[in-house]
């Protein structure tokens, strides 16, 4: 972790912890964000092969995060959008959950395809609808 | 946390930590409850739905909704207000929601991600069916 984004008071652990029972969270997990650079999300052709497809702001990290994409041209069924890790993993993760949702108030059937170390795609089963904004999350789970 | 929920041989942990590599957990994570629950409310895709079996917190959670007879549709199936706002506004919310025919899974996703809470959208749920909805917040 960069020393500028270490606060006193924490506790900062550099080696690697197995906890061999139950872990509890009583205040929930944060995402490292950027400590070890952001991931690269790119739009798949079912967000539309003829332009005008866009990624917004990426907030979060390889862990977790949000992102919004804008549905250009033709979009359709398919890789809606590919997201590179920021570092990668060292095997493929175990398990990595998404959704898509529509910014006008709907969701899309969604999973996530080609998981390798590098990283992963966003397909969905339903076409987008050409300049729609949808809302991504993903969590990963190596 | 409080002292009761504190079992002796436990490791108490009280000041954030920052894991500054990949972190096993050989049997899984907990959702602590020392902090509260989380207020959820029906929102207008559920109709005048109503909620049963809330379990969990602002980091993870579960609950049944039973959508209206009239009114249900597309759109925010339910809001979920965190018991303790957040510092910072979360990096992934994701959510699932299956209808509890057992016939299909309801296409869903978490949007207007804020230190208060989330919104949980949904395509149109079946009316007075009854949706099992899972969150998890990444802050």
């Amino acid at each position: 972790m960069p020393l500028n984004q270490f606060i006193s008071g924490q506790s900062l652990e550099e080696a690697q912890y197995v906890f061999d029972t139950f872990t509890t969270f009583n205040r929930g997990m944060k995402s490292g964000r950027t400590a070890f650079g952001a991931p690269t999300v790119a739009t798949g052709v079912g967000a539309g092969t003829a332009g005008g497809a866009v990624i917004g702001t990426v907030t979060g990290s390889d862990f977790a995060a949000n992102f919004t994409v804008t549905a250009g041209t033709t979009p359709a069924v398919g890789t809606l959008a590919t997201v590179t890790y920021g570092t990668p993993l060292g095997a493929f993760p175990s398990g990595v959950i998404v959704n898509v949702s529509d910014n006008a108030g709907t969701a899309l059937t969604t999973g996530a395809g080609s998981l390798t170390a590098n990283g992963f795609s966003i397909v969905t089963t339903q076409s987008p609808t050409l300049n729609h904004v949808y809302t991504v999350n993903y969590l990963v789970i190596q | 946390m409080p002292l009761g929920q504190y079992t002796p041989g436990q490791a108490l942990v009280e000041a954030p930590t920052v894991f500054d590599t990949f972190t096993t957990f050989n049997r899984g994570v907990k959702a602590g409850t020392g902090f509260g629950a989380p207020t959820i409310a029906a929102g207008a895709g559920a109709g005048a739905g109503t909620l049963s079996s809330i379990r969990g917190t602002d980091f993870a959670g579960n609950f049944v909704i039973n959508v209206a007879a009239a009114g249900s549709g597309a759109g925010t199936l339910a809001t979920v207000t965190f018991a303790n706002q957040l510092a910072v506004a979360p990096s992934s919310v994701v959510v699932s929601a299956s209808d509890n025919t057992g016939t299909a899974a309801l296409a869903a996703g978490a949007q207007t991600l804020a230190t208060t809470g989330f919104a949980i959208v949904t395509a149109a749920p079946v009316a007075v069916h009854f949706y099992t909805v899972s969150y998890t917040v990444i802050q």
